[in-house]
């Protein structure tokens, strides 16, 4: 195997391991490539490190979530596949009634009605205010 | 740290083999791999993924810290903690122990009775 194959294919090995650990030895292990794979052959790095991968994937999944979230613990935690899949079929849906839409927007004909009923409250409630208020300060007066 | 210890005993032949290379200095992880590669004449080579792995184990238990690099140049060392050296001590003493046991057996004597 040619040495930038091998370390193309090395690189997307180690992208198996879990962010916390990749996050803390993921650039050593990535520069002592070179220098393994001359003392011990590719072949015996790659499938060590997809061995290694494999194991701490299933060490962090069987490490328990924490029970009592402190605040704003979310923002430290990745989203879980729910979250992402929840996401995704949200976005999907928001983007098609987009495009379904047309883009402008389209006044309805059903808003009108509840439109002007509101109006037409809202002004008899002024009237009403002003009306109430004058009295006052009649009376007051 | 007693009971630690004995729940991580008998330890794996790479834990062990690292253990005992950085007794002797504080070394980076390609140093470590030389080391036990020298110590047991070529016979064990550990890789990247299985050093790593074991170092991880080692620094949360806290036998293996590492130290920060003075600068971004520099490699990370790790270094043996008096907890790291109390676990190694205590493994090198059960496996003597296996030792002196299976050479009495192998000689044909009678090992003696635990007091």
């Amino acid at each position: 195997m040619t040495g930038s194959i091998s370390r193309k294919l090395y690189r997307r090995v180690l992208l198996l391991y879990p962010e916390p650990f990749r996050h803390e030895f993921g650039n050593e292990m990535l520069n002592m490539f070179v220098e393994c794979k001359a003392a011990q052959g590719s072949w015996h790095v790659l499938a060590d490190v997809l061995l290694s991968a494999a194991k701490q994937q299933i060490h962090y999944l069987s490490i328990p979530a924490p029970k009592s979230a402190p605040l704003y613990s979310e923002i430290a935690w990745s989203p879980n596949l729910a979250r992402i899949l929840a996401v995704a079929v949200f976005g999907v849906v928001l983007i098609a009634n987009v495009l379904a839409g047309g883009g402008k927007p389209k006044a309805r004909e059903s808003w009108t009605v509840p439109c002007a009923r509101s109006r037409s409250i809202a002004t008899k409630t002024t009237m009403q205010l002003i009306r109430f208020n004058s009295e006052n300060w009649a009376h007051r007066e | 740290m007693e009971a630690k210890r004995k729940i991580l005993s008998p330890l794996s032949p790479a834990a062990l083999q690292i253990l005992a290379a950085l007794a002797t200095e504080d070394l980076h992880g390609y140093g470590i791999i030389q080391a036990v590669s020298a110590q047991s004449q070529g016979r064990i080579r550990i890789g990247p993924g299985t050093l790593y792995d074991n170092l991880k184990r080692l620094m949360e238990h806290g036998w293996v810290r590492d130290l920060k690099p003075a600068s971004e140049n520099d490699k990370r060392l790790y270094r043996l903690t008096t907890a790291g050296k109390a676990a190694l001590s205590c493994e090198i003493n059960r496996l003597d122990d296996l030792v002196r046991k299976t050479k009495r057996c192998l000689q044909g004597m009678k090992p003696r009775r635990a007091e």
